[in-house]
């Protein structure tokens, strides 16, 4: 059975349609990419799963159990946490108290929750910054923070969205590096992402979605020769230099 | 830490409060209790309104909620207010959890939380005046029966003196305890961005309605202790917007989520606000809201995390210099 299942979801503000009859299921363990155009209604689609809209209509499953209607905290508590588009530590508290919340909330003492909280910083190589406010940190660390926040909540689904836009090369290698790591621990990836060579890489299977609507699915590899994505989104030389990489790699 | 500890310095404060009655007159002693006064309101404010980062302007219902509920006890059922300490408190406390609940429900946050209070205070205020049984507009008088500490009512202004400060005391403990602990970090998350905290697993609304009933419970005792201090109250002066004014603007002064911050604004301002009134008169009245109004002004532009929070950089930077060490201040909200 799949982890999370999403079926005929739609979602309307006033006459635009965000998320218009968009079926899904992310299966326990992988990664899912999920791509398309600005304004295609990416991060609508992570805001109803993580609860903080409410869909127009359509259902969405957690190992079976309905979960429409349930609050960010409680489906956080069930296991999903998503990550902000825009980056949102708290920025005047330190790295490691930013960690330490989503520990507290599932009702750890706060003793515990340091230790826990070292941990993480420790896993995703955030330990040298534990002191200092997360509203020193530069992009990159601040997006690998919200990263960190979602491991505190212990989840079995991380929705992240764009963790890697805005960060340099180095910096891209490093995500898509921890990413598998925290793949490795067996927790399920839902991740939407623009930079499209890394989202290829990582993922094992993506969703391309336009006005709202699935256009495509399938391996990195189909989608970049599905006609129909090309036309919406990659745009004729991804695709052909995409095609080019992997005659390369083999 | 190599400078004198805060423990130290708060340890000789603390001696030095607990001797002054000994050798001051009345006068100067009233100043003292109306100090502790407004610093235990403004750290109860605190809680909310610092740690938890809701600016509420509605602690005047509280404030009154607690001095009618132990004076109409006192008065008509003859019951001591030292159990109109606790039944007070509980009742501000469930007022405030049914006022809120739908404020935070329906995500009202920043301005519009405290445009709702602001609100809510006038109604109440309204309220008090019209109903004849809580003395309407022209208030309730207590009537003097013994000096009594079951009465909670003495000749001499040193008991005042010592459960006002034992009163400041026991808000500070509370609020330092609600710092450290697990309910504090929580809170201090919901104060940075409560969708943020929400998507870490954190029940913003129930945390805040703790925060609330905890706050508005210590709240309503300072409106217990001032209705046994002053023998009187009115809506005007116990349950009006101006008391929670009164409130919120210590901590601001002082600073907003420490814990020592709001006490020191309470000793900055209060005796300032007397000040004014014994210099001036009180015929002129509001002459203390602009003393009050041009300090405000100033600590905004000059220290607008409170004074508290500059003093404590101050001390910290020339200590260091002593030390010849160069430390980079990163701080933390929570420090």
């Amino acid at each position: 059975m799949a982890l999370l299942e999403v079926n005929r979801l739609h979602k309307s503000f006033g006459g635009i349609r965000a998320v218009n009859d968009l079926t899904f299921s992310i299966e326990q363990g992988e990664i899912l990419g999920l791509i398309g155009p600005n304004g295609a209604g990416k991060t609508t689609v992570f805001e109803v799963i993580s609860g903080f809209t409410s869909p127009d209509s359509g259902g969405v499953k957690l190992n079976g159990h309905d979960i429409v209607g349930l609050k960010p905290y409680s489906l956080c508590e069930r296991g999903i946490c998503r990550t902000f588009q825009l980056a949102k530590p708290f920025l005047n508290l330190t790295v490691l108290e930013n960690v330490m919340i989503g520990i507290l909330a599932k009702g750890e003492p706060v003793k515990t929750a340091k230790e826990k909280g070292n941990e993480i910083l420790k896993f995703l190589n955030l330990l040298d910054f534990k002191d200092i406010q997360a509203k020193f940190l530069t992009i990159g660390y601040k997006r690998r923070l919200e990263l960190a926040k979602a491991l505190s909540t212990q989840p079995k689904l991380v929705l992240a969205d764009e963790v890697m836009s805005g960060l340099n090369e180095k910096e891209v290698m490093d995500t898509m590096d921890i990413l598998k790591k925290i793949n490795g621990r067996g927790i399920t990836l839902f991740v939407v992402e623009h930079i499209l060579h890394a989202i290829m890489a990582l993922a094992e299977r993506v969703i391309v979605i336009n006005h709202g609507a699935k256009i495509a699915e399938g391996t990195p590899a189909e989608i970049s020769r599905n006609e129909r994505v090309i036309t919406a989104y990659l745009g004729r030389g991804f695709s052909d230099r995409f095609q080019d990489l992997s005659k390369e790699k083999r | 830490m190599n400078f004198p500890s805060k423990f130290h310095i708060l340890l000789i404060a603390g001696i030095i409060l607990i001797l002054v009655p000994f050798f001051v007159g009345s006068y100067f002693l009233h100043v003292m209790i109306i100090i502790f006064f407004y610093a235990f309101l403004a750290e109860s404010w605190n809680i909310l309104g610092g740690l938890a980062g809701q600016l509420s302007l509605g602690h005047g219902i509280f404030f009154g909620v607690g001095a009618y509920t132990s004076s109409i006890m006192f008065i008509k059922l003859n019951v001591s207010p030292w159990v109109g300490f606790l039944v007070g408190g509980v009742f501000a406390a469930v007022l405030g959890l049914i006022i809120s609940f739908p404020v935070f429900h329906y995500k009202l946050r920043g301005a519009y939380y405290a445009l709702v209070t602001l609100a809510y205070v006038e109604i109440f205020e309204k309220l008090a005046l019209k109903i004849e049984y809580v003395g309407g507009a022209l208030g309730i008088l207590i009537p003097l029966r013994e000096s009594s500490l079951l009465a909670l009512q003495f000749q001499s202004k040193k008991p005042y003196y010592y459960i006002c400060f034992a009163l400041m005391i026991i808000s500070i403990g509370i609020t330092h305890w609600a710092k450290m602990s697990r309910f504090g970090y929580i809170l201090s998350a919901i104060k940075e961005d409560e969708d943020a905290a929400e998507a870490v697993g954190v029940n913003a609304t129930k945390y805040k309605l703790i925060a609330t009933a905890l706050s508005a419970f210590l709240t309503a005792m300072g409106g217990v202790f001032y209705a046994q201090y002053t023998t009187f109250i009115d809506p005007k002066t116990t349950l009006s917007v101006f008391v929670s004014i009164e409130i919120v603007l210590r901590p601001i002064i002082g600073g907003v989520g420490t814990i020592l911050g709001p006490i020191l604004g309470s000793f900055v301002l209060t005796p300032l606000s007397e000040l004014t009134r014994l210099l001036i008169g009180s015929g002129q009245s509001g002459v203390h809201l602009l003393v009050y109004g041009i300090i405000l002004i100033v600590v905004c532009l000059r220290a607008p995390r409170g004074i508290f929070v500059e003093i404590q950089t101050l001390f910290r930077k020339y200590f260091e210099k002593r030390r010849g060490e160069v430390v980079r201040h990163y701080g933390t909200a929570r420090s």
